[in-house]
Parts: C-alpha cells; structure tokens; sequence
C-alpha cells in the first residue's frame, strides 16, 4: 500500500462541495477587470464536479 | 412526450408520493428494487450490462417496458466497469475481468483508511480523500504526479462526467417513454457506514470503536454535513422523491444497543434530519433486521423516511412506525428465486390485506432483486398487486 | 486456576488479557494452560452472545483479542498440535466472498475443540468435495450471505451426491437468506441463522444427539 502516511492538509475544514476555496483562487487571479461573480459561478460549478468525484469513491 | 405517457407518469407519481406521505392513493404502488434481473430479461450477459453503458441502460427500459411497475430504481449495474478500470480499482471484481461473463459484481473488503489516518480525515475529509485514499484505492493513482496517475486522474474524472450525462438522459427517457417514476434521486449514506463500508472495514470500525471512540465520533460529525450535501447534490437538487441510503452496520446483531445509541444512530438521526429540513425524505434502505431500533427509528419526524422492511419484524414495524412513516417491502428475495408464483401470489395478497389496508405502504421485495429472481414470479407479483392492490 | 484471565477475556479487556498472559508465561505457565483459560473465556463470550448482552461487535473483538494472544502465544508452542477433536469443514460459497460469520463460526468452533478446515470465501462446489475425500470430515457448514449464491449450495450438495458421499456427511448452511425453504431447495440436512447456534448444532451432531 502506497500514501501510508498521512501528508498533511493544505486546507481545514472546507465545507461539503469545496476542493480549493475561492478565496484562495481570489488570491491568485488578483484584481478582476469584470464581473466576479460570473467568474465565481463557474468556478463553483467545477469545484462541486471536483468534489462529486472525490467523494463518490467514498459513498460507494 | 406523448399525452397518455404523460399522463400515465403523473398517475405513478402520484400514486407513489401519496403513499410515501403516508397516505391512500388509488392502489398499492409497486415499487419492484431491481438491479441484475434486467440483464437477464433484456437478453444480456452481466459483463455486458457493467461494461457497457449503452446496454445497462437499455436493460432498464426492457424492463419497465415489460413490467408494469409505478417506479424503478436505477440501471441494472450500479457501476461502469470501465471507470473502475481506468484507475485500477482494487474493491470491486467485474464480470468478464476477473469474474465469469455472468456472475454477480464483488465488493472486496479492505482497511483502506487506517486508524493513523483519523486526525487528517477530521481536519480535512475531501483532501485526505485525494491526497492518501486514492492512491490507495486506485494501482494507476499510486504514485501522485506520475505519468500514469495523472492519466487515470483524467480518465477517472472524464468517466464520471460521461457517466452522469448518459445516466441522467436514461433516465429521463425512461420517464418520458414510459411513465415510470424514479424511487429515489440522490444517494447518501450513515456516517457510521461512510466509514465502516469504503474506509475502515468492518473489522476496523468495530475494533474503533473500543480503542478510538472520540476519533471515531469526530470523523463521523464531520461527515453530517458532507453526507446531507452529498444527497443533495446528486440528486441534482430535486426534493420530491427521496434520497435513497442505504443501511448496513446498523443491523442487528452487528452492534450491541449501547453501541447503536453511541455511535450509530445520533449522526445518522443528524442527516436524516438535515435532509428533512431542506425538504428532502430519505429512502431508509433497512438492510438486514432493524426490529429491535424502531423505537429510536420512531423518534424522527413524520414522514421524514420510507422505512425498507428487509428482515425487520414487519408487524412490528407496522406497529411502531405505521401511521408516520410509509413502509416498503418485503417479499423474501429467497421466495422469488425458489419458490412457486402461486406462493409468491398468496404473499403479496397477505401484504396487500394485513399491511398495506390503509395506505403508507410500497410493495417491494426485501432486497434488490438480482439475477436469481424467476420471470414468473415477478409478474406474479405485478399480477397481484394490479388484482387486489386497488383501495 | 487464573481466574483473571478467564475474566479478562469474557469481559473483552484487551489490554488486561494481554498483560496477563504475557505474566503468566513469565510466571512459567504452558501456552497449553493459557490457551485453556482462554477457551473458557471465549466460551463465556459465546454465552453472553446466545443470551442476547454480546453483539457481533463483541465477538468480532474478541477474536482480535484471541489473535493477539496467540501472537504472543506462538514462540513458546510446540508446532500447532491437532486439536484431536471432530474434523469440520467450512467455506463461504461460490459467488460469495462475505466471511464476518464463517469466519465466526470457525474460530467458536476451533475454540470447543473442533479441528476445523476452513477454505475460505467464494468456494467452488467441487473444493468441498475435494476436502471431503481429503480430509474423511463428516459435517460441512456452507456459509452463505448473498442469496443469488444460494444456487452453487443446491449444485454443491448435488456433486456430494454424484461422489457418492450424501450418506458419510452432514450438511449445515448458514447465513442470512436460509430458511426452511432454503434448506428443501439445496438438499442440506440443517438450516441455522445464528452464530453461536449453529456451534451448537455442529456439537450436537458431533455428538450423534442431532
């Protein structure tokens, strides 16, 4: 079995249908020249993709 | 949609919500749990139906088209095989892999999260997920970052996108072609299964238990609101029919009382709830005999559950939970593999007499009907119940 | 006579089990002695099993505890000596691979003294009759939680009849769907849902009572 150890965590506590928060990303886009919110809804959209996939190994 | 499927559709799912609201609807519904037996009435193999998409899916529409049944499950495979392939699934065992073309899909048990494994589980469950589970649960996934790995991340991913799409056209087509409503949308879990089915095993939960009972209950808090979620969210949102969860370790005799009052029931209480709250029943999935927990089972809020009667006391059910909460089953699968249709005829008449008279009741067999179940007994179940199912 | 010990083991206190064993090798005990006081206490455990205060739970902790011990027990045995006692075998069927009851069964078994041949989960008909012939044992316990699995217990019982061997064994099936019904279906001779019941059954037989 590989990963025996456990690495750690980047994030705490994310609630359910987060993978990287989106004030993380906000970090990272820096100053948005349009409408954020257009940007955050798709984002959010494949995060709950991301996460359905993780935990659907789990649920199972 | 054409006008009389349409309305033939509205007719079961009124049919149908009526009962589960406890209520009297024009007759008993039926609400066959089928899984594998529609392989063998649409003429295909098992590799074929966990293989390909394309015919699981069909298999499903030979059936309702066959058998005259208020609401359907799923698609006879729960699972593309293929997906599992993609990413080297180490718990599952595929017909036509592994396994002869025609034999029943394994689960194969494993302590996949270990008990060290608690604290990072806790502090973030859908990283850990990634980061420690996978790699364990996939053979391509092994190495993070690989050249493998990241091609079975894709396809795993891509997969599962596919997978949704295709699921949920066939299922709409199902709806639309042929009247029938879905049992249940979304799936969910107890957090006491989250963990004791796909993480720690059985043996591991039950050694948990004893050795770290406060990790334990701190993992399964943490997963309340990610199991309310899940439900919800694969359900696309909808709130009409109720998510199915299906029970397992709660079962007696696998936990004493003690037990089951500590660990079992107070976060699962917790989802049920959480999901009443937004609307959402829960398709109590009993496995196995629940007799001696109704009383706490009683304790939820009305109507929040259809309780699945699989070897539960159903007198005792009825007793107990009749009234608030709509019952579902219980034709033993063994009668509908082995035994006559008249028997099986004279069983759903004294379901129909005894248990269903006054509404709140789904006729079902105890347990998912596999490919052992006999055509003729099953259509002497739809026969009956369209005989003497009528209030 | 350590009490203690018993105790420990019937109260399922991994801990006190274990220290105490460990104090009893040093104090110069057999591991024939020890493992006879753990007996007892799995013998208890099985009581309080049948009598409705253990669960599953406990006798899946107290199988642990009995591994463990026999961890520590192992350096100081002699090679693992038969137990002498009446052959059993055992298996979870074809097309099944659940093993929490046989497994169970197997362990309640080797504890009363029976010397059992477990073969495992997902058996093909034909291991059974193989075993049979290989090992002369006179009562098979087919263990079975999936009831599409039931089939291969009818084809099974069958292939006994075919080697000539129905009349020389003892079926038992076990598991969740069996019932009477069950039982006519597959030809067995005994039917059992319950664990600890059907280790009463395997000793009434061995005793010739059933």
């Amino acid at each position: 079995m590989t990963g025996e150890k456990p690495t750690g965590n980047v994030f705490k506590n994310l609630p359910p249908g987060v993978c990287i928060p989106w004030e993380e990303k906000l970090k990272d886009l820096g100053e948005i020249k349009g409408d954020a919110d257009i940007i955050r809804n798709e984002w959010d959209k494949l995060e709950l993709f991301a996460y359905l996939y993780l935990w659907y190994w789990v649920q199972r | 949609m054409s006008n009389d499927k349409s309305k033939l559709l509205e007719e079961r799912k009124k049919r149908y919500l009526t009962a589960l609201d406890c209520g009297k609807p024009d007759r008993v519904p039926i609400g066959l749990t089928v899984s594998e037996f529609m392989a063998k009435v649409a003429g295909f193999t098992l590799q074929e139906i966990y293989y390909d998409l394309d015919k699981n899916l069909k298999a499903l529409a030979k059936f309702v088209e066959e058998y005259e049944v208020d609401t359907f499950f799923s698609a006879p495979s729960l699972w593309w095989a293929a997906s599992h392939d993609a990413v080297g699934a180490v718990y599952l065992k595929f017909a036509g892999r592994e396994l002869e073309p025609n034999t029943q899909f394994q689960y194969v048990e494993g302590e996949f999260m270990l008990p060290e494994d608690y604290d990072a589980f806790i502090e973030n469950p859908t990283e850990w997920i990634l980061t420690t589970y996978l790699p364990r649960i996939h053979k391509e996934f092994a190495e993070p970052g690989s050249y493998r790995a990241s091609v079975a991340l894709i396809k795993g991913a891509g997969a599962r996108a596919m997978e949704l799409q295709l699921t949920q056209q066939g299922t709409a087509k199902i709806m639309e072609e042929y009247g029938v409503v879905p049992a249940g949308t979304g799936l969910t879990k107890a957090p006491f299964d989250t963990l004791g089915d796909a993480l720690r095993g059985l043996k591991g939960i039950m050694m948990d238990m004893r050795k770290v009972p406060d990790k334990l209950k701190a993992a399964m808090e943490v997963l309340v609101p990610h199991n309310i979620f899940y439900a919800l969210a694969t359900a696309g949102g909808d709130t009409e029919f109720p998510a199915f969860m299906p029970l397992h370790r709660g079962a007696y005799p696998f936990l004493n009382p003690r037990q089951w009052d500590e660990f079992y029931w107070p976060t699962l209480k917790k989802v049920i709830e959480g999901l009443w709250e937004k609307g959402k029943r829960t398709y109590f999935f009993a496995e196995g005999d629940w007799t001696p927990y109704l009383e706490r089972i009683a304790e939820l809020p009305d109507k929040s559950i259809v309780f699945h009667v699989d070897m539960t006391d159903i007198d005792k059910a009825k007793k107990i939970l009749g009234g608030r909460f709509c019952l579902k089953g219980n034709i033993p699968n063994s009668l509908l593999a082995v035994g006559k249709p008249e028997e099986v005829r004279d069983y759903v008449k004294r379901l129909i007499d005894e248990y269903a008279a006054d509404g709140g009741f789904v006729i079902d067999a105890a347990a998912v009907v596999q490919g052992d179940a006999k055509e003729e007994n099953i259509r002497a179940v739809i026969e009956t119940v369209l005989l003497y199912g009528k209030y | 006579m350590d009490n203690e010990l018993v105790k420990a083991i019937a109260e399922l206190d991994e801990g006190k089990t274990l220290y105490l064993v460990r104090k009893r090798i040093e104090a110069g005990a057999t591991p024939l002695e020890i493992v006879e006081d753990c007996r007892r206490g799995v013998e208890i455990v099985g009581q309080n099993y049948s009598n409705g205060t253990y669960f599953l739970s406990d006798l899946v902790m107290s199988e642990e505890i009995l591994r463990k011990v026999m961890e520590i027990l192992e350096p100081h045995f002699p090679p693992i000596e038969k137990s002498g006692g009446a052959k059993v075998i055992i298996g979870t069927i074809e097309g099944d691979i659940h093993d929490l009851g046989k497994n169970i069964v197997a362990y309640m078994l080797r504890s009363a003294g029976f010397d059992v041949i477990d073969l495992g989960v997902d058996v093909e008909p034909k291991a059974f009759v193989d075993a049979i012939v290989k090992t002369g044992a006179r009562i098979v316990g087919i263990s079975v939680l999936l009831t599409f699995a039931i089939g291969a217990i009818k084809k099974t019982v069958d292939l006994i009849k075919k080697a000539g061997l129905r009349d020389k064994v003892k079926i038992i099936i076990g598991g969740y769907p069996v019932n009477e019904k069950v039982l006519e279906y597959t030809g067995a001779d005994y039917f059992e849902n319950d664990v600890m019941k059907a280790v009463e059954l395997v000793k009434k037989i061995s005793a010739g009572e059933a």
